[in-house]
């Protein structure tokens, strides 16, 4: 399978681990990636509060890239951006205005957008039958005895749109990834219950709630550790942990993986090639513990 | 004879209080109505159908020696009879009488007073001139057969069954379960009386199976219905019992041997399990064994019979077969029933997800088996009842409330304090529904029981552990709340039963944008079908609790021994005739007719007027015009055409309605007050296709601007659907086709079907009007060509 | 935040607001006569412990018409937007959207709603010049020197562990987004 990648504003950043990780396992699983050239900002659900048309006009430029490229789908590890480039298509199919100014504001870069590039998922396209068959075959080392919190989010499952992948209630990609991976799912409750994203920066007090909640109760779930396939979760739930410990006076220590990152560590690949140890949480006692890790 | 007479009318115009005479100028229309040609009396009334209108009506044929009358006022589904009466009253046969909708067609569906003033008096115009044609009509008789077959044997089935049993009448009770009961008896108890359900309802199934009168018919659907009312014929599909009614001493031998111990039970809501040769249950009528074929060892791989050898009594038959039945009844029953919403598809409530999350029928049984929790056969002690799963919920599942949830909520938690004294029921609510008899004080006593009450519909229901964790808002604290639970019922939405929609087209009866069955009239016709001697009951007409279900029993058996009662049943008089004549016996009339009530003999077409139904279709078709239709006779039809095209309505355009749907559909437009030009005027007629190319170029000459066909989606005269559409399609577009010839646009000529449901569909006037504006110009030289044509 | 009597008397009802944003919402705006206080919103959202108003009562507030309670309210910046309201509404009510909209009116109105501007416009500032989206520069640009200074050293741990840059991140079509801009906004002024 081949198709165009867009890593996100945050693969720079604090999801640095989870460009580099998904780049690895998706060579090791024979997933071609094509960059977007000189891709920007999607718009993010911030630019789509202040204007709907500048945001789907951020989004199209992408898109247009990628046609320009000679691709049709194009994946993107960042729920938040995927959920920005789902949306931008979906506005610009059904309100003609949009589409004419943000045809216009193209033409003054020169690039065009025809509205057809499809948007998917990097837990998508990882976590096709297909793709879960392939993984099967070459898992290595089997993370046996690990027991895996899937976290799916939000922006990943919701709003439903007509080529959702996934339900947004009740999620199973990440169960199933887990599976094949051979550790252990967690039945978790809060599994898309949202993290509070952006809030963080906003109104810390309440981000730190939000996230020492979904913290505590995969611990209650019986979690070593959580997974996500989002860069803003990962950042709230890594990142952000000591700080909850600390305002809440708790001992958490929850290592938080990228999906790419555990499908790496079933596929041996080495910690370091997937930025273990970018993590503010280090997970290599667990993992050791687990005799993933020697 | 009347016809041969000089025709004096007398009109009477309705102000209906007020519906009419806000919108319609009616002392103009009076005014107008008065100098139309053969008047010789108009009178207006505030309420027609009053007896002070009655009286004006035949005070004024004794007066004045009419000798015809024209009542304009409400739709004549509403009080054509009322009317008739009048005249036969009066001694004036019922068929001089002509009814013009100046309400739904005029006044609920237009604003502008003065256009709708100018349309009435069109309308009008168009009943006096084809008031000059009417001629006198006897109708015919012809007996009915004194017997009901009831569908569903639930527990409006069987008193609708027993009540008319008890009448005297031959019930045939058709269930398609192995015993008749019904969803009643999976219930506990009943509320707000707390009546053991299965108490009071076995007693009843004891005596409809003992019943003379009754004859019952399990695993058993109605899959083609025949005939005409008083003489329907049922053709029911039986599937095979593999064991002997007759026979079977319900020993039990059979089971016990029997395998296959792990099928789940039905009866218990799939909380419990039974073999493949089974009881439904203990009270169970017929009381014998059945096979189900689906989960027998024998009929899945060939071998085994173990229960034949069982079965001392040889009551066991492997042989059995499926097979059909006619049944010939005057009329017809359907008590069909509910189903239970499969709530899994509502993630939220995680169904499915943890045995302790279970819907409220599943409930009624675990009250039933002990009222432990499934996963661990413990006390429950918090439960919660969650309310509105997949009711009221228009964008999620079912738009309407499904009524009884709000007091089987009640009852259970009620029931529940009372198994275990320590439980603590919460019920969540989104609004409390007791309205009913004796039912709010049903809800002060669960109050006083110590049963919680939260209002806000519960978000989530998500498995925690062995509890259960629901997070809703209590509204009225404007407040979160997260509780864990033992075990969680979902009050899900009651489903018109699987099979309703097919059950009722059988027996023309539509269903209605929830499914459920859709009554003639809501509130003055609650129980009957749009079908002469089709009646339906209990919750196949929505969700109901036992006391509504059995008063609707009672009524539906009321009609149809109303019906049957008088031993025959009156036969329209509106059928086609053979003008000799003119006849030369071609035949082509003979493809058209839908019921095959024409032949040839002697050299002339004849009709049957027992198979024939008064479509019209043959008349247009036949050549030689030799055919034509009673009380919508060539003559009294043009009539209407010319006096409608009459008057300063422009554009005008004639919408030729079909008699059954679409003049309902119109009608319903008005009730739901709707509104559509004034430029539409309806002339009612028996099918669209009684209406042919004459007709239309008679419209044009007569001044209309252009022609609407009305159809009814589901044709009443016998074609299928798909037949009937396309026949009516070709129809117009052949129309159409003609017209060019003339030079005349065919976007003047268009064409809708409809169905009851969706009347809204009739939307389409608008669209109709413009294109009518926007047409090409009726020319001079197409006017002068359509004359032409008339003329010679 | 709001401060209020709890009693909602007529000077503060504004007759438009409804039908305002009902226009701003288009066929979406449809749905919002339709809400029947069931509080599945608020039930849902993970937000609304923190709300002043849960978002049901912000709904009855937008039916009776009481605008600036509604476009005060702390429920409107606190939506993170995770669409849990929306999926589970039982009339179709697209609540994350109605916030948004809320939000977009707030925005609009100098009246409302100061400090919450700043982000959405230092948001769009770091985008618009860099052509991609930077926490860092964010932050630096949203907090104030004190609160930087107390969190120097959770932002030097960061840094280590390579989660932030100290130079933004630049598309290298920065110049190219900043046209898309220009464009956009540049209709949006000629047609008011």
């Amino acid at each position: 399978m081949k198709y165009a990648y867009y890593p996100g504003c945050s693969a720079d950043t604090s999801g640095k681990e989870y460009d580099k990780s998904f780049r690895l396992v998706a060579e090791a699983l024979g997933v071609k990636l094509v960059d977007v050239p000189e891709w920007n900002c999607c718009g993010s659900h911030v630019t789509y509060v202040f204007n709907p048309t500048l945001a789907a006009a951020l989004s199209a430029r992408n898109l247009g890239l990628v046609e320009k490229i000679g691709e049709e789908i194009v994946v993107t590890t960042c729920s938040g951006c995927y959920q920005t480039l789902k949306r931008s298509n979906q506005l610009l199919k059904h309100d003609g205005e949009a589409q004419n100014r943000v045809k216009n504001a193209l033409e003054a870069v020169n690039l065009s957008y025809s509205g057809n590039v499809k948007v998917r998922h990097a837990l998508e396209v990882l976590t096709t039958d297909e793709s879960l068959a392939t993984l099967s075959q070459k898992v290595s080392k089997p993370l046996k005895g690990l027991k895996v919190a899937p976290y799916y989010g939000c922006a990943l499952v919701r709003p439903k749109f007509e080529d959702s992948f996934d339900d947004p209630e009740n999620p199973q990609s990440l169960d199933r990834l887990i599976k094949v991976l051979g550790a252990e799912p967690v039945p978790y409750s809060d599994k898309v219950r949202c993290c509070g994203g952006v809030l963080i920066m906003k109104r810390e007090d309440v981000g730190l709630e939000m996230i020492r909640r979904l913290l505590v109760d995969a611990k209650q779930a019986g979690a070593d550790c959580i997974v996500t396939p989002c860069a803003l979760c990962h950042l709230n739930l890594d990142i952000m942990q000591p700080k909850v410990e600390q305002s809440f006076k708790l001992k958490i220590n929850m290592p938080i993986f990228f999906f790419t990152q555990l499908i790496g560590l079933a596929l041996s690949l080495k910690p370091s090639q997937l930025g273990l140890d970018n993590h503010m949480v280090p997970p290599v006692t667990l993992l050791q513990s687990k005799g993933i890790l020697i | 004879m009347v016809s041969s007479e000089e025709p004096r009318i007398g009109v009477f115009i309705c102000h209906c209080g007020g519906n009419i005479s806000d919108v319609v100028d009616v002392e103009k229309v009076r005014e107008a109505a008065s100098k139309m040609p053969g008047v010789v009396v108009a009178e207006t009334n505030r309420y027609m159908c009053s007896k002070t209108g009655l009286d004006l009506i035949k005070d004024s044929i004794k007066k004045y020696g009419l000798n015809r009358v024209v009542e304009a006022s409400c739709t004549p589904r509403m009080h054509l009879n009322t009317f008739r009466r009048a005249l036969v009253d009066t001694g004036l046969n019922p068929y001089l009488l002509d009814m013009v909708n100046i309400r739904e067609h005029c006044s609920w569906v237009h604003t502008d007073k003065d256009t709708a003033t100018e349309k009435a008096i069109a309308i009008v115009r168009g009943s006096v001139m084809r008031a000059h044609h009417l001629e006198p009509l006897q109708p015919e008789y012809r007996p009915v057969e004194r017997s009901v077959m009831v569908v569903g044997g639930g527990v409006s089935g069987i008193f609708a069954s027993l009540e008319l049993a008890n009448k005297g009448y031959q019930v045939y009770l058709v269930d398609r379960k192995p015993s008749i009961g019904g969803r009643m008896m999976q219930l506990s108890k009943t509320f707000p009386t707390l009546d053991c359900s299965t108490c009071i309802l076995a007693p009843r199934m004891v005596e409809v199976g003992q019943h003379p009168n009754v004859k019952i018919i399990t695993l058993a659907e109605p899959v083609k219905v025949s005939g005409s009312p008083g003489n329907y014929d049922v053709t029911l599909r039986i599937k095979p019992r593999y064991v002997d009614v007759s026979n079977c001493a319900s020993c039990g031998d059979c089971a016990k041997k029997c395998p296959m111990k792990r099928v789940p039970n039905e009866h218990e809501a799939g909380l419990a399990y039974r073999t493949a040769i089974y009881l439904p249950f203990p009270q169970a009528i017929p009381q014998a064994y059945v096979i189900d074929p689906e989960h027998c060892l024998y009929f899945q791989k060939g071998t085994c019979k173990v229960c034949a050898k069982a079965c001392t009594r040889g009551a066991i038959n492997f042989d059995d077969k499926e097979r059909l039945e006619t049944i010939r009844v005057g009329a017809i029953v359907l008590a069909t029933g509910i189903d239970v919403m499969d709530p899994s598809p509502l993630k939220e409530y995680s169904y499915g997800q943890h045995p302790d999350i279970v819907t409220n029928l599943q409930f009624e049984r675990l009250l039933l088996q002990g009222m432990l929790r499934p996963s661990d056969k413990n006390v429950p002690k918090k439960v919660a009842f969650i309310l509105c799963v997949g009711s009221r919920s228009p964008e999620r599942a079912q738009a309407y409330c499904s009524k009884v949830c709000c007091m089987i909520a009640l009852k259970q938690a009620f029931l529940l304090k009372e198994f275990h004294a320590e439980s603590e029921p919460w019920v969540f609510y989104t609004d409390m529904r007791a309205a009913g008899k004796w039912y709010e004080e049903f809800y002060t006593r669960c109050r006083e029981h110590g049963v919680k009450f939260v209002r806000g519909r519960v978000a989530e229901v998500k498995p925690n552990g062995s509890s259960i964790t629901l997070r809703a808002e209590d509204t009225l604290l404007g407040a979160q709340i997260e509780e864990n639970f033992d075990l969680v019922v979902l009050s899900t939405a009651l489903l018109p039963s699987i099979g309703t929609k097919e059950v009722g087209q059988l027996v023309g009866m539509d269903t209605g944008p929830d499914g459920f069955l859709l009554e003639k009239h809501y509130k003055l016709e609650p129980v009957d079908g749009a079908w002469t001697g089709v009646y339906a009951a209990g919750c196949a007409l929505g969700p109901k609790d036992v006391r509504e279900s059995v008063v609707e029993a009672m009524s539906a058996a009321s009609r149809a021994s109303t019906f049957l009662g008088g031993g025959k049943i009156e036969v329209s008089p509106e059928k086609a005739f053979v003008i000799e004549d003119l006849c030369d016996g071609c035949g082509v009339c003979l493809q058209y007719c839908p019921k095959n009530a024409l032949s040839i003999s002697n050299g002339k077409a004849t009709i049957n007027p027992v198979s024939c139904i008064g479509c019209g279709i043959c008349v247009p078709v036949c050549p030689k015009q030799a055919i034509d239709l009673k009380h919508n006779t060539e003559k009294q039809l043009l009539a209407s055409i010319y006096g409608v095209s009459q008057g300063n309505l422009k554009p005008l355009i004639v919408a030729f309605t079909e008699k059954v749907v679409g003049y309902r559909a119109a009608d319903m437009y008005g009730l739901d007050r709707r509104k559509y030009p004034p430029n539409i005027v309806i002339i009612e007629v028996p099918t669209t296709r009684r209406v042919g190319l004459k007709h239309v170029l008679h419209a044009f000459n007569a001044g209309a601007d252009g022609v609407v066909f009305v159809e009814a989606e589901d044709n009443w005269y016998g074609l299928s659907k798909e037949d009937g559409l396309k026949q009516f399609r070709g129809h117009v577009s052949q129309i159409q086709r003609e017209l060019r010839k003339f030079g005349v646009d065919a976007a003047r000529v268009m064409a809708v079907a409809v169905t009851l449901p969706q009347y809204y569909k009739l939307e389409i006037f608008d669209t109709v009007v413009n294109r009518v504006k926007g047409a090409k110009p009726l020319t001079d030289d197409a006017k002068a060509k359509i004359k032409g044509v008339l003329s010679s | 935040m709001n401060t209020w009597s709890r009693k909602i008397t007529p000077d503060m009802m504004d007759p438009n607001f409804e039908t305002t944003l009902r226009k701003k919402l288009g066929e979406k705006g449809e749905k919002i006569p339709l809400c029947f206080q069931c509080g599945v919103c608020s039930g849902s959202c993970p937000v609304a412990f923190a709300m002043d108003f849960t978002p049901r009562q912000i709904m009855e507030l937008i039916k009776l018409g009481v605008k600036d309670l509604v476009l005060n309210s702390s429920t409107i910046w606190l939506c993170a937007a995770c669409y849990s309201c929306s999926v589970r509404c039982p009339q179709g009510v697209d609540l994350k959207q109605v916030m948004d909209t809320l939000k977009e009116m707030a925005l609009e109105d100098p009246k409302y709603s100061v400090a919450e501007k700043a982000f959405y416009e230092k948001f769009i500032e770091v985008v618009r010049k860099n052509g991609r989206m930077d926490e860092v520069a964010l932050y630096v640009k949203l907090m104030p020197k004190s609160t930087i200074m107390r969190n120097l050293g959770f932002g030097l741990k960061l840094y280590q562990k390579g989660k932030i840059h100290l130079s933004p991140t630049k598309s290298n079509s920065a110049d190219q987004v900043a046209k898309i801009f220009e464009k956009v906004l540049a209709k949006e002024v000629q047609q008011q």
